[in-house]
């Protein structure tokens, strides 16, 4: 809701503490304090759809992802040859990089795209869990071409 | 089959019976073929080389060394969205994933010379291979900022002197990598010259403080850098 100067005038007290509020909220100090503290992704989400299958067996070695907000096969482009992760948690704690955190990575690459709807082949390092089924995979944004 | 208005007629299937020259002939057209569009002059070309075919050829395989990469070694080749000046977005890298930098020039050994620069963003002289890096379309003025002295040897690691094994195991202070005076004062001289040019740019040093950040709703295959 605009507030004119002419309304400010009558404002009273406590709106007025409002108003500074808001205000405040748009200043240098604040906007940094939001960036330090939320979203720091860089990759792209997925969802493990399950493997590459025909209808009565299916091949453990490809995983299919269903990569969020892509719908077409040019979508899916951008994202062939991108490195991927499964992360999941371990319940004893694994070093990554100087720390010791109970998340554990399978570590793969999107490999084509897979349909015409977004959808896309990836292949791991190791063969996927089939707990992986129905998960969020990261599809990072390197190796990048744009 | 006759053509109806002409004085030819159909074999079948397409195929007419006189010919064209044979069609003009009975139209007496050919008297005024002289009048006909030139052919056009003939080019003058250039003598063709003979090819000399050589007199022995070797029936035995001879082994052959395989090609040298030292003669031939070219630089990787720079994506063309990357031009000196270029804010890019490292994608990568444990302390500067996100950060925007500026792209300063293209290193002997093929990874990108960027820099933040250090007094804006913390992103000191640094190299950065292009594939972890997504270039804006922004372009920053660095003909200022004269990098031509920085190689890839300013990035070598100093040796540390050499200790014997024991002194090694016993020694409790970890001697930590000091960054030498030199660099920092090249540091200094790089971004003095573009912290100029950012400044004139409204909002551009508060966008290169930030980072970059993917949100609910924000896709990379749809975005425009």
């Amino acid at each position: 809701m605009v507030i004119t100067d002419v309304r400010k005038n009558r404002l009273n007290k406590y709106q007025k503490k409002v108003e500074k509020k808001i205000a405040g909220f748009h200043s240098r100090k604040y906007v940094r304090i939001c960036e330090q503290g939320s979203s720091r992704r860089l990759y792209a989400l997925a969802v493990m759809g399950g493997y590459r299958r025909g209808q009565r067996r299916q091949h453990m070695q490809t995983a299919l992802l269903k990569i969020e907000g892509a719908f077409t096969k040019d979508d899916a482009a951008f994202y062939i040859g991108k490195r991927c992760a499964f992360v999941y948690r371990g319940k004893a704690k694994s070093r990554i990089i100087g720390k010791k955190v109970p998340f554990r990575a399978i570590w793969g690459k999107v490999t084509r795209a897979h349909g015409n709807s977004g959808c896309v082949r990836a292949k791991f390092a190791v063969n996927l869990p089939p707990q992986a089924i129905g998960k969020r995979v990261r599809i990072m944004l390197y190796p990048s071409r744009i | 089959m006759a053509i109806r208005g002409s004085r030819n007629h159909e074999l079948g299937r397409g195929v007419v019976a006189l010919s064209r020259t044979a069609m003009q002939r009975k139209r007496s057209a050919w008297r005024h073929r002289a009048k006909a569009a030139k052919k056009p002059e003939k080019k003058e070309r250039a003598p063709c080389k003979l090819k000399s075919e050589p007199r022995f050829y070797r029936c035995d395989d001879v082994k052959r060394p395989l090609r040298s990469r030292k003669k031939n070694i070219k630089p990787t080749r720079l994506r063309p969205s990357i031009t000196p000046g270029t804010v890019l977005i490292l994608i990568a890298g444990r302390r500067f994933k996100g950060k925007r930098v500026v792209f300063l020039k293209q290193l002997d050994s093929g990874l990108l010379l960027v820099t933040g620069p250090y007094a804006v963003n913390g992103v000191p002289l640094r190299r950065v291979n292009q594939v972890y890096v997504i270039a804006t379309s922004l372009k920053v003025d660095v003909s200022a900022a004269d990098c031509s002295e920085i190689n890839d040897s300013f990035f070598a690691r100093a040796s540390a002197p050499k200790k014997e094994d024991s002194e090694r195991f016993f020694a409790t202070e970890q001697v930590k990598s000091q960054i030498s005076d030199e660099k920092k004062e090249t540091q200094k001289k790089i971004d003095g010259s573009l912290i100029k040019a950012i400044g004139g740019v409204s909002h551009l040093k508060g966008y290169l403080r930030s980072r970059f950040t993917l949100k609910r709703g924000q896709y990379p295959h749809e975005m425009k850098f």
